[in-house]
């Protein structure tokens, strides 16, 4: 059994499920008897179906030629994946600035950048540019902190 | 029309004029070769400058922008892979695989021409036939935009050639996403679970940004990062050689063809375009074997496509007052602004202003060429930056971007999470073209068809009565999603 | 924006930490004038023309945020939570304010604003297509009545201002439930739609309506328009109150809760920037029907539409 869990099959078994979990949500909470032109759920159960279905023959195709794994990903990525997502929430609560420093930082550090002087150089000077583009020269402001207004 | 080119002419040169000409092409072009920013971001930036100037400036400018971005985006597609809107997604597919080949010169530079020629002839489109082909464009009522987008579709198929399950499990999800939000026909709200910032559904430029851009960075942080090395060769344009043009003008032709006939019916814009002139491209190329693999002919079928639609989508929003798509409806309100008010009366009414635009169109196309190999010779030292510097900037660049197309929080979060699931699902080979495609036809797919169902009163058979033009494209699309079929087959019987 | 503004803000902001009340600080920072919908629409130029006069007024600095999405009522819900300390507006249409909440679940309703200025009001037109056979609302009625079913209206989507002409027309007429709706994608791709014959009627306001070969049957005004001497006002082919008069309005709201003298200097702000030369002009190039109303009248106006709406809605079936 556990010869049958790759990633390929992993990936295309958890699409397998989610589609099988939104169809049912289209089925279970539609009222039956709308025409399909006013009934909001008619298209995405078309679509869910074909979801379903071409889910179960990549989940079959997975399991069936069962390729050699992938080189699982170095963890660096994990740290870049939660910095990305930490950024984008944060981008409007915390303003551009000080974002974009903190994860200019982070995402060096984690592509392998050593040197304290290029990095500390490059996350204050490229924010600091876009600020004074954005800000300045195109007049759209991009969010600021709740600290200082002007940042 | 043509009479009025003297008048016309007087109006454009001008200092004032030029110097918009000039600097808003080049503008466009720097905009949409940033990753992340698109031309609507790039219109939408351009915009308040246009308040304090002259009537033919503030409209030349505004022009200017969007045709520029258009062929701008191509720059980041060929050389980092990360197209800032979808309609150069499609350019990806062979050009960045010719950028590693080392020819990131030689694939601009095909770009650069198919652009131009595009641009050019869509531009003479809209100077000789501009009502006439509006008039065309009435005919397509609901049910004939259905046909068209089903055919549109097809294009998953060619795209997905190697991959077809995966290709079209990845279309399949890209349709879905974008029914997710309030109904179109009803208001209801569909797969949001109770959250309210569901309800505006997903945005496809958070979506196509996270999963070509964002999640290019995060394939590339997952691979060994070799610190010296360049990402790509590229020390400027490089035009093709004239006879290099040889069994190339085919598809040249086709292409534009495809981008003037999109862009000027509704519903659609430059992504279909480009989509499904490369996929037709795909299919009859006598070089289709070597497609994905950095084919010439691929970069110029989505191009030359996606800007011959600028001129295209132009047509209906001068002569009809209707614009077909986000981009052409600020062209709109920049009209409307300076007290042009387009539609039926505009050509009738004011013939040297619609002659002014219209041959300043023209010349926007003609500069894109030195204007365009000016800005990829400014951005050659931009691609010796070392490789974590030029991705932590690009990841910026799409926060940025993506901030300002809606100024919505929740679509950072979108644009991340799609860079995560399209960093998961490309590392297992899922092509991400087909889930644009899907996110980009979806939402007119579903609208044209339950139009087309309450027109009708709710009968399908009734969409093959009565409608030539719908039944002539549905015939169409089953004959080309049958074609690989066939092909298959026959291969198997050769090899058996 | 200058550095020494910059400084000058500053020290306006350190004054107000050690002295008094916030009205005779304010502005305190530049002010945020919300659009609830993408940068380059008519509501984005609107606000766009208005914003240096709104700021000079104010003796400040005022920029201009897009926030689309959900018929603007993303932007209305993010404000709604905002501290109420005048200086977030958003600018709301009749759609966002009245509507929208009473249709879909919204993160604000009725009472999450307070009101600071109406700005501009456009009546709402009834019209065909130019060659078509119905000369008047009379023959509409006729054709409707003569065979039920048959005729599609359309709109810009359900629920918004083109969608509740309708409705207010056809449920005023008493022929509602003999014609059939037809939704769009937006006012363009009905426009379209009405081009082509797919539908035979729509409403929308007057900008809208020259831009094709339209033919205007009534106009939901209380008198009737200067540009249209012969249409007839809803009221006059017979539509009763609330349903015969019909406004495309927008005006500024600040989250409620607003300071009454910070709500009074804006709205004295408001009314002069919109009496202001240049935004007249603009007003003029763009035909834009400018309405002032100020922060008092407006709260008036505002509930009172609200309430109105909301019959509509029941009538829309939404």
């Amino acid at each position: 059994m556990l010869a049958l869990i790759n990633e390929r099959a992993l990936v295309a078994l958890v699409l397998f499920l989610t589609g099988i979990a939104l169809l049912w949500t289209a089925i279970a909470g539609g009222t039956p008897d709308l025409q399909p032109a006013f009934d909001p759920r008619f298209f995405p159960r078309i679509v869910l179906t074909l979801w379903v279905a071409i889910a179960a023959m990549e989940l079959a195709a997975a399991v069936w030629r069962r390729e050699p794994s992938l080189e699982p990903a170095a963890w660096r990525i994990g740290v870049l994946v939660i910095a990305v997502l930490l950024y984008a929430v944060l981008f409007t609560r915390l303003g551009f600035f000080i974002t974009s420093v903190a994860f200019c930082i982070v995402s060096l550090l984690v592509l392998g950048q050593r040197h304290i002087l290029t990095i500390a150089a490059f996350a204050i000077g490229a924010p600091t540019m876009l600020l004074i583009l954005f800000n300045r020269v195109l007049k759209m402001p991009l969010p600021a902190s709740p600290f200082f207004w002007w940042l | 029309m043509l009479d009025m080119l003297p008048q016309a002419l007087g109006l454009i040169f001008t200092l004032e004029g030029i110097a918009v000409l000039v600097l808003g092409t080049m503008l466009g072009i720097i905009l949409g070769a940033l990753p992340g920013i698109g031309s609507t971001v790039a219109v939408a930036i351009i915009l308040p400058f246009t308040l304090g100037m002259g009537q033919i400036a503030a409209i030349l400018l505004v022009l200017a922008v969007y045709a520029g971005s258009v062929y701008g985006g191509s720059i980041s597609a060929i050389l980092i892979n990360t197209p800032g809107t979808p309609q150069s997604a499609a350019t990806c597919l062979d050009g960045y695989p010719m950028s590693q080949r080392g020819e990131a010169g030689l694939a601009l530079g095909w770009a650069t021409l198919a652009s131009v020629i595009g641009g050019i002839v869509s531009a003479i489109l809209l100077i000789l036939a501009a009502p006439q082909v509006a008039a065309f464009a009435l005919n397509f009522g609901p049910i004939e935009t259905f046909a068209l987008i089903l055919l549109g579709l097809t294009c998953i198929v060619s795209v997905s050639e190697g991959s077809m399950i995966k290709g079209l499990l990845a279309g399949v999800i890209g349709i879905f996403l974008s029914s997710v939000g309030g109904d179109p026909i009803t208001g209801e709200a569909r797969f949001t679970f109770g959250a309210f910032e569901l309800l505006a559904g997903f945005d496809l430029l958070a979506v196509v940004i996270g999963v070509f851009a964002l999640s290019e960075v995060l394939l590339r942080a997952s691979r060994r990062i070799d610190g010296a090395a360049l990402l790509v060769a590229f020390e400027g344009i490089v035009l093709p050689k004239l006879r290099a043009w040889k069994g190339r003008l085919g598809v040249l032709a086709k292409s534009v063809a495809i981008g003037c006939g999109v862009g000027v019916l509704p519903g659609t814009g430059a992504a279909t375009a480009a989509f499904i002139s490369y996929a037709e491209a795909r299919r009859s190329s006598p070089r289709r074997e070597n497609f994905g693999k950095g084919e010439p002919d691929g970069i110029i079928a989505s191009e030359s496509a996606n800007n011959a639609v600028t001129g295209g989508a132009l047509v209906p929003t001068m002569a009809l007052g209707i614009p077909g798509d986000a981009i052409t409806a600020v062209m709109l309100a920049t009209l409307t602004l300076h007290g042009v008010t387009p539609g039926v009366r505009l050509m009738t009414s004011n013939p040297t202003l619609i002659a002014a635009i219209f041959t300043g169109f023209l010349l926007i196309n003609l500069i894109l060429l030195p204007l365009g190999m000016l800005v990829s010779r400014l951005a050659a030292p931009l691609l010796r930056m070392r490789e974590a510097f030029l991705m932590t900037a690009i990841a910026i660049f799409c926060v940025i971007g993506v901030y300002f197309v809606r100024g919505n929080p929740f679509d950072l979060l979108v644009m991340a999470i799609a860079g995560v699931i399209g960093f998961l699902l490309r590392r297992q080979g899922y092509p991400m073209a087909p889930l644009v495609i899907g996110m980009v036809l979806g939402p007119t797919l579903e609208m044209s068809l339950r139009q087309g169902l309450i027109i009708t009163n709710g009968s399908f058979a009734a969409f093959f009565t009565g409608h030539p033009i719908a039944v002539a494209l549905m015939l169409t699309a089953l004959l080309l999603l049958s074609l690989p079929v066939y092909r298959a087959m026959m291969n198997r019987r050769r090899t058996a | 924006m200058s550095i020494r503004k910059h400084l000058s803000a500053l020290a306006a902001g350190a004054a107000m930490l050690t002295a008094g009340t916030a009205a005779q600080a304010f502005p305190e920072r530049p002010i945020n004038l919300v659009v609830p919908f993408n940068a380059g629409g008519g509501t984005d130029l609107l606000l766009r023309a208005f914003a240096p006069h709104f700021a000079e007024a104010l003796e400040g600095d005022v920029f201009v945020s897009n926030t689309a999405g959900g018929a603007g009522t993303v932007a209305a819900g993010a404000l709604a939570g905002q501290s109420a300390d005048g200086h977030q507006l958003g600018y709301w249409s009749i759609t966002v304010a009245t509507i929208q909440p009473q249709v879909r679940e919204t993160p604000y309703g009725l009472d999450s604003w307070t009101p600071i200025c109406s700005v501009a009001a456009s009546p709402t037109l009834f019209f065909v297509n130019a060659d078509s056979p119905f000369e008047t609302i009379d023959d509409v009625v006729a054709a409707v009545e003569e065979n039920p079913g048959q005729y599609l209206y359309g709109s810009s989507g359900p629920g918004a201002i083109t969608h509740l002409t309708m409705v207010a027309a056809f449920s005023g007429l008493g022929i509602h439930d003999k014609v059939r709706h037809l939704p769009f994608q937006g006012s363009g791709p009905a426009l379209q739609g009405m081009a082509a014959g797919t539908i035979q009627f729509f409403g929308d306001t007057e900008l809208l309506m020259a831009s094709g070969d339209f033919r205007p049957l009534m106009v939901f005004n209380d008198t009737r328009l200067d540009s249209f001497p012969d249409v007839p006002t809803a009221a006059e082919v017979g539509i009763e109150a609330p349903l015969n008069e019909l406004y495309l309005w927008g005006g500024l709201f600040a989250p409620a809760g607003v300071d009454p003298d910070v709500t009074a200097r804006l709205s004295d702000a408001c009314e002069a920037a919109i009496n202001s030369e240049g935004f007249q002009a603009f007003a003029e190039r763009t035909n834009t029907v400018i309405d002032f109303k100020d922060a008092q009248e407006f709260d008036a106006f505002y509930r009172a539409q609200y309430e109105a709406n909301g019959a509509l809605i029941e009538a829309a079936g939404l």
